[in-house]
């Protein structure tokens, strides 16, 4: 049951009903037995048994290692212990299912993304930052709460469980914003990203016989694809999420406004950066050893640049897990791992020079131009990252970045020629896709404005008129269904990210 | 409650507007090369033949009308399954009023092997495409959405049935571009002229044959449901068994089990297989594949049904009847098309090459 397809519609409805008939008190039955249920008709039985035994192994460790016997010192061990295994339960099952595969299964739907909120929650207990009781229905739920199986997001259970476990009453508005949303990630995805996907597997299936600008126009179209396709997935999760009057963290926040690599990935699957910055990055900065690293390093090279190569280790570590996470080859650990880290740090290098250009050449930098400047320079180190994502394996990224350098003149080379045709989409496509990109450009503008007030698009939205509000649902209701790249003759892929 | 009031209000008007929406972009993106009987002018149809392409090769109604005065038309579509006659006789009674109902029988005995298929897990769902030139071509009306809510377990993907844009969506770029196809009333009256000729031996005569095969029990579930319908309405209702060039034991044995069950609703069968000879078929030169005719073969079918029809069911001749008046224009159309498709023919007479009377 895919997330964009006519049954999880059909299912999400049926869910919505029974949970809003029931009492406001067990109205968290329903998330329970819809989450049981949609996982077993979208994971199957393995993907079912899989994601139960994580929910009733995360509610009974949670539960250990906050009971009163192990909150003296004495017992310290063995919460330690209890802790262990519950992190290498997980990294097992990862290893097992994602990365090693002995018995060739397909993985468990959604298992990269709910292990994650699973450890998060693990360590959580064990560190004592859940300060109230832990619920059993909540735990569970921030596990396995049906529309977050697929792609996330991940949450913790400190800032989500209440959220999501208590009733909440039916709200017009609540629904509205969830259908807003839901319909923004098919626009996304079903218009733009599917458009783009054509045309970067066209390029990426014989990159030899493409110019340098149609390569070069095929990555931008990749990140375009694979931002509208994950981001648009978290439209239909939150969407979802809202209708039932729960909010999600969000994992998008206009990413390529971004002025930096550093900020992109602050504003880029969100609460995976901030899971390993919390539970990954800070945890081994401040170990044990690293302190000692820390207090060697200083004492070597002086106190201002002494904590550098601690940083940059745990960075590394934590960059090296990103890769890692999305995948086991190198293409993933190199493309979005170490390319990005690469970046950071050379920025941070180099910023002494960097600053001292500006000072020479008099380059305002508190102005929209200069902004503008950084986000496409951010645009492009994204870029390179992510055409290794894209590659079938690294070596054939190289390839592909060999022919973006040896391929000026080929045989399809002009962009604004009829060679646009080469890249598999019709002239009515191409327009269809240059409309709705620049329908996305114009909403990012406006919620990257009205997120520095403090409101949102859909806040603006709710502010006009009943019949230009109309209008816009309209449109977008029949853009996505008549221009939507889905049903006969084309079946819409899954989204990229659930394959995680 | 003066907000929920409200709300309930907006929300159903804002809804109403959408399906008026989808109607109006549905019916612009489905398909316009199939003119149906939808077309017609009310109360005109006296006699209504429903099944499958059988009856648009075997069946001419122009050429009765020219002869004998009846207005039929040809309700058939390549592979109609035989669940979905009961809802096209139902469509099409809101605007005519047959006096005469012919069914194709064909379709009982062809359902297994033509419009079903068994999946893997041994579920057997109808062929999505057949069901779709009956359902898409169909006014969006609650008999349709009660066809495929009835047909609905017999499908794969029923909700693309149901709102068929989602499965039409992607014929935008067509829609746009089809201005030249003109939707309107179909002079040839639901027929296709075929005019190639592929021989065949004579079959041996199976009129014999009294011994019965049963239907598979879904072919007979959705037979007797037609027959239950059909037994209960003002119309008098006949099954034909339109001919095939190659007749065999089984089917006609499959014939005498379905001519048992009509005649459990006092609904007649007509085996025309049985009447070859007297039909004048040729094998030779009257058939366009075994289970369609050629010109050769239609000319000769229509005639002996025509008088078939003449002796059991007198139908009015409508020829020169007020009302009536587009018939002719119709004929006039019908037989450029045929001076146009046969320059050498002559009235009243068949060639040897597929056609022209």
């Amino acid at each position: 049951m895919a997330l964009i397809s006519t049954w999880f519609f059909v299912f999400l409805i049926a869910s919505l009903i029974i949970y809003y008939i029931l009492p406001i008190k067990i109205r968290y039955v329903a998330l329970c037995l819809s989450s049981a249920v949609y996982m077993y008709f979208a994971g199957g039985i393995l993907g079912t048994i899989v994601l139960a035994s994580f929910v009733i192994l995360g509610i009974l460790f949670a539960k250990i290692m906050q009971s009163q016997f192990f909150s003296g010192e004495a017992r310290s061990g063995l919460k330690r212990l209890v802790y262990i295994i519950s992190m290498l339960l997980p990294v097992a099952a990862l290893l097992l299912f994602k990365y090693i595969n002995p018995f060739g299964i397909e993985a468990p739907m959604g298992i990269a993304f709910y292990l994650m909120t699973f450890m998060g929650f693990m360590t959580d207990a064990y560190q004592g930052a859940i300060r109230e009781k832990i619920s059993p229905v909540g735990a569970g739920l921030i596990i396995g709460f049906f529309p977050m199986m697929t792609s996330g997001p991940i949450v913790r259970y400190g800032e989500n469980a209440t959220n999501i476990k208590e009733g909440h009453k039916f709200c017009y508005i609540n629904i509205l914003h969830g259908i807003q949303r839901i319909l923004w990630g098919t626009f996304k995805k079903l218009i733009i990203s599917e458009r783009c996907a054509v045309i970067v597997n066209t390029v990426y299936a014989a990159p030899d016989t493409f110019s340098s600008a149609f390569l070069v126009f095929a990555i931008f179209a990749f990140v375009l694809q694979l931002y509208t396709d994950f981001s648009g997935c978290m439209d239909i999760v939150v969407g979802a999420a809202e209708m039932f009057g729960i909010k999600l963290p969000e994992n998008f926040d206009t990413p390529f406004f971004s002025r930096n690599v550093s900020e992109f990935w602050r504003r880029w699957h969100i609460t995976l950066g901030a899971w390993l910055k919390d539970y990954v990055m800070y945890p081994v900065l401040h170990s044990e050893l690293f302190r000692k690293f820390k207090k060697a390093c200083k004492n070597k090279i002086g106190k201002k640049h002494g904590e550098k190569p601690a940083l940059y280790l745990s960075m590394f570590i934590s960059w090296t897990i990103i890769g890692y996470w999305h995948g086991g080859s190198l293409k993933y650990i190199f493309g979005v791992g170490w390319w990005f880290l690469a970046i950071i740090v050379l920025g941070e290098l180099l910023s002494p020079f960097f600053g001292w250009i500006k000072r020479v050449l008099k380059i305002r930098t508190n102005n929209t131009s200069y902004h503008i400047f950084e986000s496409l320079r951010t645009l492009m180190f994204v870029g390179v990252g992510l055409s290794f994502f894209r590659a079938a394996s690294f070596s054939v990224g190289i390839d592909y970045w060999k022919c973006i350098f040896t391929n000026a003149q080929n045989q399809k080379g002009m962009l604004f020629s009829n060679d646009i045709y080469s890249l598999g989409l019709d002239l009515q496509d191409i327009l269809v896709l240059i409309v709705a990109f620049i329908i996305l450009l114009l909403v990012s503008i406006i919620q990257y404005k009205n997120a520095k007030k403090g409101t949102s698009v859909r806040g603006w939205l709710d502010q006009q008129n009943l019949v230009f509000r109309w209008t816009v649902y309209i449109i977008l209701i029949f853009a996505v269904v008549i221009f939507g790249k889905y049903g006969q003759g084309y079946n819409a892929a899954d989204f990229i990210y659930q394959g995680f | 409650m003066k907000n929920t009031v409200k709300t309930i209000v907006k929300s159903v008007s804002f809804l109403l507007i959408v399906a008026i929406i989808w109607c109006a972009i549905t019916l612009w993106v489905r398909p316009t090369d199939q003119m149906t009987i939808y077309e017609e002018p009310d109360n005109t149809v006296d006699m209504l033949m429903v099944g499958s392409s059988a009856w648009y090769t075997f069946w001419a109604p122009m050429a009765s009308y020219e002869a004998c005065g009846y207005t039929s038309f040809n309700y058939a579509q390549g592979g109609m399954p035989a669940d979905l006659m009961k809802y096209c006789i139902i469509e099409t009674l809101k605007h005519q009023k047959p006096s005469l109902v012919c069914i194709d029988a064909r379709t009982f005995v062809y359902r297994a092997e033509n419009t079903v298929y068994i999946t893997e897990d041994g579920k057997e769902y109808l062929k999505d495409n057949y069901v779709r030139t009956v359902s898409d071509t169909m006014p969006l009306s609650l008999n349709r959405m009660k066809m495929i809510l009835d047909i609905s377990p017999k499908l794969e993907d029923p909700l693309s049935n149901f709102a068929d844009l989602l499965f039409y969506h992607d014929e935008w770029k067509q829609a746009m571009n089809k201005g030249t196809v003109v939707k309107g009333r179909d002079y040839t009256k639901g027929f296709d002229i075929h005019t190639k000729t592929t021989a065949y031996d004579k079959p041996d005569d199976m009129s014999g044959i009294t011994a019965e095969l049963e239907l598979p029990e879904s072919a007979e579930a959705a037979l007797r449901d037609l027959l239950d319908y059909c037994s209960k309405q003002e119309f008098k209702t006949i099954f034909v068994a339109l001919p095939v060039a190659s007749e065999d034991d089984e089917m006609k044995m499959q014939y005498n089990y379905m001519s048992r069950i009509c005649s459990e609703y006092g609904i007649p069968m007509i085996d025309s297989n049985d009447y070859s000879d007297e039909i004048g078929l040729n094998y030779e030169t009257d058939f366009d594949d075994e289970t369609h005719a050629n010109y050769n073969g239609t000319t000769k079918f229509t005639a002996w049904f025509s008088l078939y029809v003449m002796k059991n069911y007198p139908l009015a001749d409508r020829r020169g009847q007020e009302g009536y008046e587009f018939w002719d224009e119709d004929l006039s159309k019908w037989n450029g098309l045929l001076d146009a498709v046969f320059p050498d023919r002559v009235a009243g007479n068949t060639n040897e090459n597929g056609g022209g009377n």
